[in-house]
């Protein structure tokens, strides 16, 4: 299960900057590959995908597969539409959904 | 004697007390970390049986340093074994697996992939697996008339090809996204970026890994 969500934007941007966007967020990811103690398999449990909107409107999109590190970590750019709220939703195979949100302030 | 020795000699003393000294090599066939059926990781924590050095009796400062004194140049060659082990042996180090040619086949379909367009920053040397830091970023203007609509990383041995895609738009601004990834072993990592005009630009990059992340 996904927790400890951790975001990071600039303090201040203005209109039509562009920003990185940071985000982490714990879990295991488990990759469905290694055996416990008495030989049986750990069923996969990744995070697979994680969305983000800036209202309702998506910005960007991870799928991620086993390949991707424990404890997530993926930033990306983002161009200021305006003052508002970035929605973060992590899922994973369990179905269980996380979500952040973070205040995007303009100067 | 020399360089090897010195170089291990520095490595001991960082360890300190710790009965590990990390920058070691270990024949990975000796204890599979993503196995833990197996009766070796019973009375061991974790990696820290992966990271017991070949001979222990190294360990002592003191008769590490006569040991190496004396037996000199018996060690570069011990060393030099170690490292040759670092790889399972029944296993070509930048063999592509077959579901990677897959994956890559269906994010092509059938188009011919061009150069150059992105840049991909991997480490070459990459000592654990578990956490590669990997940035891409895609020369773009990203507007609505031409921007990078996904990026895909494909691995060529991890036992899933596909390790992640993301998907961007002119919002973004700029097409460059940064991760972390898992490496099983030393292999040919693979980046795509689809473009609005429907041109697909690739990038590989081959990156050497010294303790494989278990993997996908």
């Amino acid at each position: 299960m996904a927790s400890n969500p951790r975001i990071k934007l600039p303090e201040q941007a203005a209109i039509g900057d562009v920003i990185e966007v940071k985000t982490l967020v714990t879990h295991v990811m488990e990759t469905g590959n290694r055996k416990d103690k008495d030989g049986v398999v750990i069923p996969r449990n990744i995070i697979n995908r994680l969305i983000a909107k800036f209202g309702d409107v998506e910005v960007f999109q991870a799928e991620l597969g086993p390949g991707i590190s424990a404890n997530p970590y993926i930033s990306f750019q983002l161009k200021v539409p305006g003052p508002g709220v970035i929605e973060f939703a992590w899922i994973d195979d369990q179905g269980v959904k996380l979500v952040e949100t973070a205040a995007l302030n303009v100067a | 004697m020399g360089e090897p020795i010195a170089i291990a000699y520095q490595r001991v003393i960082v360890s300190g007390n710790e009965p590990i000294v990390t920058r070691w090599r270990y024949p990975p066939q000796a204890i599979s970390p993503c196995d833990e059926s197996d009766p070796r990781h019973a009375d061991k924590v974790g990696f820290v049986h992966l990271m017991k050095p070949l001979r222990p009796e190294l360990h002592n400062r003191r008769s590490f340093i006569i040991t190496a004194a004396a037996a000199g140049a018996c060690l570069a060659p011990l060393l030099k074994a170690a490292g040759a082990l670092a790889q399972p042996a029944d296993i070509a180090p930048f063999e592509r697996t077959p579901l990677f040619e897959t994956e890559l086949k269906k994010l092509l379909a059938g188009a011919v992939p061009t150069d150059g367009k992105i840049t991909v920053d991997l480490p070459e040397m990459a000592e654990n697996g578990n956490f590669v830091p990997i940035t891409m970023s895609v020369d773009s203007p990203m507007t609505d008339a031409d921007h990078v609509r996904a990026i895909h990383i494909l691995s060529s041995g991890n036992p899933v090809a596909h390790v992640a895609t993301f998907r961007l738009s002119p919002l973004n601004g700029r097409a460059r996204v940064q991760s972390r990834m898992r490496l099983a072993r030393s292999q040919d990592v693979v980046v795509l970026a689809e473009l609005s005009n429907d041109e697909i630009t690739m990038s590989t990059m081959t990156v050497k890994v010294t303790l494989g992340g278990c993997q996908t």
